[in-house]
């Protein structure tokens, strides 16, 4: 009897503290938001700048592979991260680096999620060694330091946090991807699970539309290992 | 040889077990167990932090079942052989008066209170049961070493959750899922390679009957260690850095994963 009270209560306080998403839940927001993002965008209720654009572009694209919605004509997305101006934009950043670290324990540098995507789909021997500690530094921070971890280092007025650490996830999850790091995976699940309370309810705008395309990433690298 | 058992609860049936097996070794004296405090603030808040919602499961086993969360009848699980060994009592108190050996209860097993008690026992060796990460400034206290049973094989498989992640990590080939007894070192699940238990899988395994199993081959590999250092048969082995990854606490969309992959596994190899 006091078993089961006890278990009860610890259940109950479990649901409290969980903060992992449902699968289901995840892809029935990811097809909702996107279909309502894009209505907002044709009835010109909503516009969005042209990175912000091409994000929910690419979401769709996922979205639509993944069978989430119907598949729109024409050919995908293309990925800005994996055209030359983005490697130019990666290394530009790169020479401006303090401390030549994406991550301390303060914090992720600015423009860190950006560059290193961009070196991940342009990969050369110059900055190889670069991007794995970087990704190893990623996985760390994000994994010890959760949610208190997600911070900018330094945090220049106007910049978002949200907006670079969801950059981190698209990173993370393609990262996975890419090279088969569940690990990498992992972290993303749960930089999207802590977003999901930030974002559920965010009309469409560049914040909605990034953490959009960090979804479909995601739930396109868990359909491929699932397969 | 002088042995120290560091605990992470005084009724912890993994460290009675080793306390108690270590004990009807000859050669082997107990100088000291330390057992942390159950309640403190600080513990609690790293626990939530490193655990989240499932220290909540942890509490309903380990404090609230405590040896209720066992089968009774299962002869392969850490009661089991608790009942095979006479382990008697129900704490490291109840063991320590019947084996004479004393107990200090500290809120931090890195705090000066254990530092000092343990320098004072002058172990030759540490045998870690859990209750956190450990400090250089405990590791450089015991002779040969602090022995650790890590639930995974190194190098390869450093951190948590490995048993999960070795299948994960398999793909369709048969997982490495096993023990490995080794010397602790600043790093995490980096230090010297003692002993690896390699697990057989068994067709109706599920993960959690796989842990069931280590349980009590964990308490076995850390006497045989305990033993090994004692005769001086066993060469620790360094790990090189490069050898393994570390891995995290998985989320609950990979253990799914993982679930059914074990199941896959076990269907096409039957």
């Amino acid at each position: 009897m006091l078993d089961r009270l006890a278990l009860r209560t610890l259940d109950r306080a479990k649901a409290a503290l969980d903060d992992s998403v449902p699968a289901e839940r995840i892809r029935a927001f990811l097809a909702e938001a996107l279909t309502a993002a894009e209505a907002e965008l044709s009835s010109r209720k909503v516009s969005l700048p042209p990175e912000a654009e091409g994000e929910l572009r690419r979401a769709r694209s996922l979205a639509a592979r993944l069978g989430l919605l119907a598949a729109e004509p024409g050919p995908p997305s293309a990925d800005p991260a994996a055209e030359p101006p983005a490697l130019q934009e990666a290394e530009a950043w790169l020479r401006e680096l303090r401390d030549g670290k994406a991550i301390s324990r303060a914090g992720l540098a600015p423009g860190a999620g950006a560059a290193l995507l961009a070196l991940l789909e342009r990969p050369s021997n110059e900055h190889a060694e670069f991007l794995d500690s970087s990704l190893e530094s990623l996985l760390r921070h994000v994994e010890t330091r959760r949610r208190a971890g997600l911070r900018l280092d330094p945090a220049p007025p106007g910049v978002d946090a949200w907006m670079e650490w969801l950059s981190v996830a698209i990173l993370l999850a393609r990262a996975a991807r890419r090279r088969g790091d569940l690990r990498m995976l992992n972290a993303t699940l749960k930089l999207n699970d802590w977003a999901f309370p930030v974002h559920r309810r965010m009309r469409a705008g560049p914040r909605l539309a990034r953490y959009l395309l960090s979804l479909a990433e995601q739930e396109t690298a868990i359909s491929e290992e699932i397969r | 040889m002088r042995l120290a058992v560091l605990a992470p609860t005084p009724r912890s049936l993994y460290s009675r077990l080793v306390s108690h097996l270590a004990a009807q070794e000859s050669g082997v004296e107990i100088a000291l167990v330390i057992v942390r405090s159950l309640w403190s603030p600080r513990r609690l808040r790293a626990e939530v932090r490193r655990d989240g919602p499932r220290l909540l499961d942890k509490i309903y086993q380990k404090l609230l079942l405590g040896e209720r969360a066992y089968s009774q009848a299962d002869p392969e699980s850490l009661l089991g052989l608790a009942r095979q060994s006479g382990l008697p009592g129900r704490s490291l108190r109840d063991l320590a008066r019947q084996r004479g050996f004393p107990v200090v209860t500290v809120g931090d097993l890195n705090g000066r209170r254990a530092e000092r008690a343990l320098q004072t026992a002058r172990p030759d060796v540490i045998a870690f049961t859990g209750g956190g990460l450990i400090r250089s400034n405990l590791l450089a206290i015991p002779r040969l070493g602090i022995l650790n049973c890590h639930m995974g094989i190194l190098p390869e498989f450093r951190g948590m959750d490995v048993v999960e992640w070795a299948i994960l990590e398999a793909g369709e080939a048969p997982p490495k899922i096993g023990l490995t007894l080794h010397l602790m070192d600043r790093g995490v699940d980096t230090g010297p390679i003692l002993i690896h238990h390699d697990l057989e899988l068994r067709t109706r395994d599920t993960i959690a009957s796989i842990r069931r199993r280590l349980e009590p081959a964990m308490a076995r590999l850390v006497l045989a260690g305990i033993c090994g250092l004692r005769d001086g048969t066993l060469s620790p082995r360094l790990q090189a850095e490069a050898e393994g990854k570390q891995y995290f606490i998985l989320h609950p969309r990979l253990r799914a994963l993982a679930a059914d992959r074990l199941a896959r596994i076990l269907r096409s190899a039957s």
